[in-house]
Parts: C-alpha cells; sequence; structure tokens
C-alpha cells in the first residue's frame, strides 16, 4: 500500500485526521476499490475490539448489579458502610462483609475476593526504589496494581516472573482482557512455579468478566495440581468457581 | 490506565445518586435505568482507559453528563426538557463532544462482528498489542514505537500491516 494511505489510515484512527485529509481520504475510499476495502476492514477490527471490550465490562457490571440483587454488597467505598448500617439488622451481610476485609491470613472462609500472589519482589523493593522493578514491586506491594503493571509491564518479558507479575497486577487493577492475554502463555511454558498460580488468576479473570465455563475448567485444572502452602485462599476460591 | 479508581468503583461510587436522579426525571424503570448507567460508565471507562482524555470535572460530573446523553437518545421522540444535572455539575454538551459516536461509527458499531472478536483474541502478544494501540487507544504508528519500544513509526507499520493481513487472511477462512 502507498506510504499516503496507510498515512491517512494512521491519521483516522489516531483521531488526528484533518479536515482536508479527511476529504481525501473519502474521495480515495469513493474511487478507489482497493483502499476501500482495507479501510471497510480496519473500521471492522475498531468496532470488534471496542465491542468486545463493551461486553465484557457489561457483564462485570451485571454481576455487580446481581451482587446487590442478593442483597450482597458493593466495593463502592463509603456506600458499603452506609448500605451495611441501613442493613444492620441482616447480620448474614455483615458476616459477609467482614470476611470479605478481613487480613487472607486471618480468614476463616475463603472469600470471593482477589488475592494478590506473595510479592517475590519484596526486598527489591524500598522507600527509595529508583528501578523499574523497586517501583513495581513497591505498587504491587501497596495494592497499586495499575501502577504496578505498569511498571512491570515494561520489564523484560523474557523472564517469567516478570510476565507473572504484571499479568497478576493487571488482574488486581481488573483489566481481565489484558490479563488473560499475558498470563495464558505462562501456562503453556509448563514453568511450575508461574504455570499453577497462573491458572487461578486466568480462572479469577475469566470468572470476573462473565465467562463462568471458562473460570470453571481452568479453576478445575488448577486444582489438579498439588497444594500448595501459602495457597489456600486460592484454593477455596478455585473450589468455588469450578462448582 | 487511569490510577485513581477501578471501574467498579466508579460504577458503585455513583449508582444509588444516579438512579435516583434519572428515575426521578425521566420515570423509566429501574432496569432501564441500570442499562443507561451501565453504558454510561462504559463509555466514560473506555475513554479513560485509552488515555487520550483529560477530565476537566470530576468523573462523577463527566458519567450524569454522559447518562444525560444516553438517556437522551433512549427518550427520543419523547418531547422532553433536557435534564438538570444535580446541583453542583455543570458541563456542556461540548466537554462531551470527545465521548460520542459519530452516526458513521455508530452504524459501524451496529453491526455486530462476533466472529471477528473472536479471531482477534487469539493474536499474539505482539500484534495484540499494536491492534489494541491502534484501533482502542487511538495511538499513531509513531506513538506506538515510543511506548512500545520499536525503532520506529515505520517499523510499527510494516508490523501492523503483516497483522492485518494475518488478520484478514482468518477472517476470510473463518467468518465469511
Amino acid at each position: 500500500m502507498e506510504e499516503r494511505y496507510e498515512y491517512l489510515l494512521d491519521q483516522y484512527f489516531s483521531r488526528r485526521i484533518t479536515p482536508a485529509e479527511k476529504n481525501e481520504l473519502d474521495l480515495l475510499v469513493a474511487n478507489n476499490p482497493a483502499f476501500a476495502d482495507v479501510f471497510g476492514f480496519q473500521q471492522k477490527v475498531s468496532a470488534a475490539i471496542i465491542s468486545n471490550e463493551r461486553t465484557q465490562l457489561k457483564a462485570l457490571l451485571q454481576q455487580e448489579e446481581a451482587k446487590k440483587n442478593k442483597g450482597g454488597f458493593d466495593t463502592g467505598g463509603w456506600s458499603i458502610w452506609t448500605k451495611t448500617l441501613m442493613a444492620a439488622a441482616a447480620a448474614a451481610i455483615m458476616v459477609v462483609a467482614v470476611i470479605y476485609f478481613w487480613p487472607p491470613n486471618k480468614a476463616v472462609e475463603a472469600p470471593m475476593a482477589f488475592i494478590p500472589y506473595p510479592n517475590e519482589f519484596a526486598s527489591a523493593g524500598g522507600e527509595d526504589a529508583t528501578t523499574i522493578l523497586q517501583k513495581a514491586s513497591n505498587d504491587y506491594q501497596a495494592g497499586q496494581f495499575a501502577a504496578a503493571a505498569a511498571g512491570f509491564g515494561q520489564l523484560d518479558k523474557s523472564v517469567p516472573a516478570h510476565v507473572f507479575y504484571y499479568g497478576v497486577s493487571l488482574v488486581g487493577a481488573q483489566n481481565y482482557t489484558k490479563a488473560l492475554e499475558i498470563l495464558s502463555p505462562l501456562v503453556v511454558s509448563r514453568n511450575p512455579d508461574y504455570a499453577i498460580p497462573a491458572q487461578y488468576y486466568i480462572a479469577w479473570s475469566h470468572f470476573q468478566i462473565g465467562n463462568l465455563e471458562g473460570a470453571k475448567l481452568t479453576a478445575t485444572a488448577y486444582l489438579k495440581n498439588p497444594a500448595k502452602k501459602g495457597e489456600e485462599l486460592m484454593r477455596a476460591n478455585a473450589q468455588k468457581m469450578a462448582k | 490506565m487511569y490510577d485513581g479508581f477501578s471501574f467498579t468503583d466508579l460504577y458503585n461510587q455513583n449508582r444509588n445518586k444516579f438512579m435516583h436522579w434519572a428515575k426521578s426525571w425521566t420515570g423509566l424503570k429501574e432496569a432501564e435505568v441500570v442499562d443507561v448507567y451501565q453504558d454510561a460508565c462504559i463509555i466514560l471507562w473506555q475513554k479513560i482507559q485509552a488515555g487520550n482524555l483529560v477530565l476537566t470535572a470530576k468523573p462523577a460530573t463527566f458519567l450524569f453528563g454522559i447518562g444525560r446523553n444516553v438517556l437522551r437518545e433512549r427518550l427520543r421522540g419523547q418531547k422532553r426538557e433536557p435534564l438538570p444535572l444535580p446541583d453542583g455539575m455543570n458541563i456542556t454538551d461540548d466537554d462531551l463532544n470527545d465521548f460520542m459516536d459519530s452516526p458513521e461509527e455508530e452504524m459501524i458499531r451496529l453491526q455486530r462482528n462476533s466472529c471477528l472478536e473472536k479471531i482477534i483474541q487469539t493474536l499474539g502478544e505482539g500484534c495484540a498489542s499494536i491492534v489494541r494501540l491502534t484501533f482502542f487507544h487511538d495511538k499513531n504508528s509513531k506513538e506506538i514505537a515510543e511506548i512500545s519500544g520499536y525503532a520506529s513509526g515505520d517499523v510499527v507499520r510494516q508490523m501492523r500491516r503483516r497483522c492485518l493481513t494475518q488478520l484478514r487472511e482468518l477472517y476470510e477462512k473463518h467468518c465469511n
């Protein structure tokens, strides 16, 4: 394809196209069937990506609504406390809320909540973090998963640990689609240190976007591996997803 | 990715206020308002995620403004006054221009292509990243090169050409 054509497509899809360039593009579409075909396909790709994302986000919100309809609780800042106080008589809700916020090592029953994997880079962090790894590790430790994902995502992807923590951070940041994309190759790699826990986070991501069948399959696969110390809550959650 | 709050935070923190506001002004049923509110949240979140948005007001204000536009669309044909936003929320239609699809985009969007959606998910990480940065994050080749560490925009263009050719072949094979 001619360089000029690609430039126009670049401008169009990055939403920087000027009126004059848009006229040029419209003329090309009208008079050059080959270009019109390429442009049409790229529009379809753009629409498919956005539509796919919207479908997944919608499924996530429908899950939030389902929680509310079941008399559950949301995670939206102060509103949970308002709701909890208003429903003080509903002791069951209180119990669920307490379990939800209980530190993982004290919980008596596994909550259906995001469980960050123990940070193997914890010693790399610190208050004077300077490298990307140190900063990502600190962000991960602080529960700032979007920032942690941004950091881990910049590291060498040939190191499985970087990829794994990148994926887990994406899960923590609720970017489930991207998390699935990043974590899936780890499972294929069969590196047991990361392939097995990656299965758990893949199951969790499927569950969060409403793909219950995918969650069930992956959680079942995860549970077939020997139980590992420190993953008790993950296994308990996986058992719920595998049902 | 906006680091300040999660998608479900955005949804939950403003839901009750929006529901109350929208129901009292439109008389729509609960389920219809939930649907509108979800669409408004998704539109705002996608713009935030795309990384091209400068929030000139609080996210809640944008959310109500977008929700008002979505409600207008739903109530099209019914002659109603514009809905006044809750106190303290000021936003004009001009501020919301970036959130609305053009009629052309809307038409393409409506022709949903779930087969193509599935094929896109099978792309390898490199291709998926370039395609997503191009068509979701609205980045041009030069920007993608900077973000992803490629030598130049030309390299990105070459890679994207190969990825789209691969995608096209799969599309022709499985979706036509």
